[in-house]
């Protein structure tokens, strides 16, 4: 970095005018999507009905959105960045002035988001994510790329020599050697990765996503145009042959399920390159949005890798690395997602990560076989009964399919996960395995667990069985239906690990 | 017992047993506080109702619907009552040398417990109703989510004022 460009992060400046268009886009978003009802109502509405109180919405609305225009615009220019010594500053806002001081070591994380506009200006969005409860995320829309690199790392250099200064005189070698080890790439996707991700989503959540957003919008259209659309379709049905239509609808519907997956994988995850940092990892990934994620190694708590049927062919899992959220409340940054990762890669992370965690062997515990029979009781018999119930009424065929088949695919459903069900112990990690069809493997360090939860109902209390719940900063982890001995010894074993350690949780 | 991993340096059956630990009960002020608190609501719940359907003109024309609301409104708050009043003697909490556990759950009996070296922050809190008893409810919380957090109701203000400096002094010691 030339002391010229250091000198002028010091000056309060504005951002990038890019910006100007971030603030007006990110404003005509929000106006659509509030207003885009009232849109298709003024194009295909009929036009006999508008009276003055349309017209009437119809200025408020522009007025709205002009104030909110100008305001957008204004904040630009009210909206400084400096740094000095020891802290990031910003000052902004029109009418109430803000002045917001980020002292260095309080800052955790500086990542970078190019959207599509960002990226035909070679700007970035910055995030700085920081510790502590208030105000835990700050967004500068757009910089230029080599001023937000040239922030991040100043800041992420003073931050090192901060922990140095503290840190222990042996420490301070190995960090030093550490900076001169350049990022180290684990995993990139090519074109056919891309694929095999794509191809190995989970569609079927997609099919129900689809089917509500659809649900929701025709909703909504309806309200507009004061139409059914189930009339419209039973008029225009007479067309086609009766039972062909919902054949070909539900065709349809898997293919367009199975595109949104696979375009959206593509989006999502195009390009991407997972790097082992000195600091712990970075990905990098996105077609349109181009997003850069940091993830620092202490502040990883739980480690997930999981398969199913066509990942399983492929031989690849999808990775998940959960981080502890600063704040309070569900943020996202939180986890990172590496698709297309292969065993050894994994195996690379966790071992890189959680250091020690492979070497021992883990001792295996099964839950209480009892698990299957009450989740039969509850997800299989009672439905199942009540569908017979229905029958009986009835006398309607079409329900005793149900009657029987629910059951049936219950039992065997829940004896699946409880022959798959694995608890994996060792002196300093725990590992879950469970799934269905899929298979999850969860591992997380115990010493990082921030609270421990152990219920009974009054059935369990009876067979002496108890349900265990451990929390983490980075999610939790349930343990269902395990003898009440064993799970007191898990407790009480997680919360001695928890209590005599003095590492670093995050 | 077996134990719980293999090539283990300690023996875990013979770690401190949370199971075994001297429970101390909430403040017997308390079941009455919050039945008072429960029943007041409840009344403000049926002003409400009564009002609404006054000033409608009855959106329920004949008497027996109204009083079917109001029996069933009677009803819940009674087995509110029933489960608040057998549930209270499960309520608990205990302090140990690294962590504090609370116990509650009249069906769903929960054991929590949050070690000292865990803990964020904690917060007292105090209703109109409680602060006439001289109650208070101390919340202890971590970076773990909403549902790792610990809260103890029915402590007398200046118990839960020790306790919050107790285990404020605990967590300080780890920083």
């Amino acid at each position: 970095m030339n002391e010229e460009r250091k000198g002028s992060l010091f000056r309060p400046k504005r951002q990038s005018p890019i910006a100007i268009f971030m603030f007006v886009y990110v404003f005509l978003r929000r106006f659509f999507r509030m207003l885009w009802p009232l849109l298709i109502f003024f194009f295909f509405g009929r036009k006999d009905e508008s009276s003055i109180l349309d017209s009437g919405i119809g200025i408020v609305a522009m007025v709205f959105s002009g104030f909110t225009l100008v305001m957008s615009i204004l904040s630009y220019f009210r909206y400084y960045y400096f740094m000095d010594d020891d802290s990031f500053n910003i000052h902004s806002g029109v009418l109430s002035r803000k002045k917001l001081n980020l002292p260095f070591e309080r800052i955790q994380n500086i990542n970078f988001e190019q959207k599509i506009l960002h990226r035909l200006f070679n700007v970035v969005s910055v995030e700085i994510d920081t510790a502590g409860s208030s105000q835990s995320e700050i967004k500068i829309e757009a910089l230029p790329r080599d001023e937000a690199e040239a922030i991040r790392d100043y800041i992420l250099e003073k931050k090192r020599n901060i922990k140095n200064l503290t840190a222990e005189e042996g420490e301070e070698e190995n960090i030093v050697e550490e900076i001169r080890e350049p990022d180290q790439l684990l995993l990139s996707l090519n074109p056919l990765d891309l694929m095999k991700v794509g191809v190995s989503q989970n569609h079927i959540r997609t099919a129900f996503v689809i089917m509500f957003i659809g649900m929701g919008f025709v909703g909504q259209i309806e309200d507009i145009l004061n139409l059914d659309v189930i009339d419209v379709a039973r008029e225009n049905a007479d067309v086609f042959n009766g039972t062909a239509v919902p054949v070909i609808l539900f065709l349809f519907f898997i293919v367009i399920s199975f595109l949104v997956t696979l375009f959206r994988t593509v989006f999502r995850h195009f390009g991407l390159k997972f790097f082992k940092s000195r600091e712990g990892y970075k990905l990098t990934s996105g077609l349109l949005t181009k997003q850069e994620v940091a993830l620092r190694k202490e502040k990883v708590q739980i480690i997930k890798w999981s398969d199913n049927p066509i990942r399983k062919l492929f031989g690849i899992f999808t990775l998940e690395i959960k981080q502890a959220a600063a704040g309070t409340g569900r943020r996202r940054g939180q986890s990172v997602e590496v698709p297309g990762s292969y065993q050894y890669q994994i195996d690379e992370v966790i071992g890189s990560c959680f250091s020690g965690s492979m070497e021992t062997e883990f001792k295996e515990h099964k839950i209480n076989k009892v698990f299957v029979f009450r989740r039969f009781l509850y997800w299989g018999l009672v439905p199942g009964l009540i569908f017979l119930g229905f029958f009986i009424f009835s006398r309607s065929w079409n329900l005793l399919f149900p009657a029987i088949l629910i059951p049936i695919v219950a039992y065997v459903m829940n004896w699946i996960y409880y022959r798959k069900y694995k608890i994996g112990i060792n002196e300093n990690y725990l590992k879950i395995t469970q799934g269905i069809f899929a298979t999850t493997h969860t591992l997380l360090p115990l010493f990082k667990v921030q609270s421990i939860a152990l219920d009974q109902s009054i059935y369990q209390r009876r067979k002496d069985l108890a349900n265990l719940t451990i929390f983490t900063a980075g999610g939790a982890v349930d343990i269902p239906y395990l003898d009440l001995d064993k799970a007191r010894l898990m407790k009480n074993y997680f919360l001695y690990k928890v209590e005599s350690s003095n590492e670093k949780w995050m | 017992m077996e134990n719980l991993f293999a090539n283990a340096s300690i023996d875990p059956s013979t770690l401190p047993k949370a199971e075994e630990v001297e429970w101390i009960p909430l403040n017997k002020k308390y079941l009455p506080v919050s039945l008072l608190s429960t029943w007041i609501f409840g009344l403000v719940l049926a002003g409400i109702f009564l009002t609404v359907n006054f000033v409608n003109e009855g959106i329920f024309k004949e008497n027996w619907k109204m009083l079917a609301v109001l029996g069933g409104l009677v009803f819940l708050f009674i087995i509110i009552t029933v489960v608040s009043v057998l549930g209270f003697k499960h309520k608990a909490y205990a302090i140990r040398e690294h962590d504090i556990l609370y116990k509650s759950g009249l069906i769903f009996r929960k054991t929590i417990a949050l070690p000292f070296n865990r803990v964020q922050h904690s917060e007292i809190n105090q209703g109109p109703i409680e602060r006439n008893f001289d109650l208070a409810q101390l919340e202890i919380f971590t970076a773990g989510g909403s549902q790792s957090d610990l809260t103890i109701p029915g402590l007398l203000n200046d118990e839960a004022q020790r306790i919050k400096t107790f285990v404020m002094e605990k967590t300080a010691k780890h920083e």
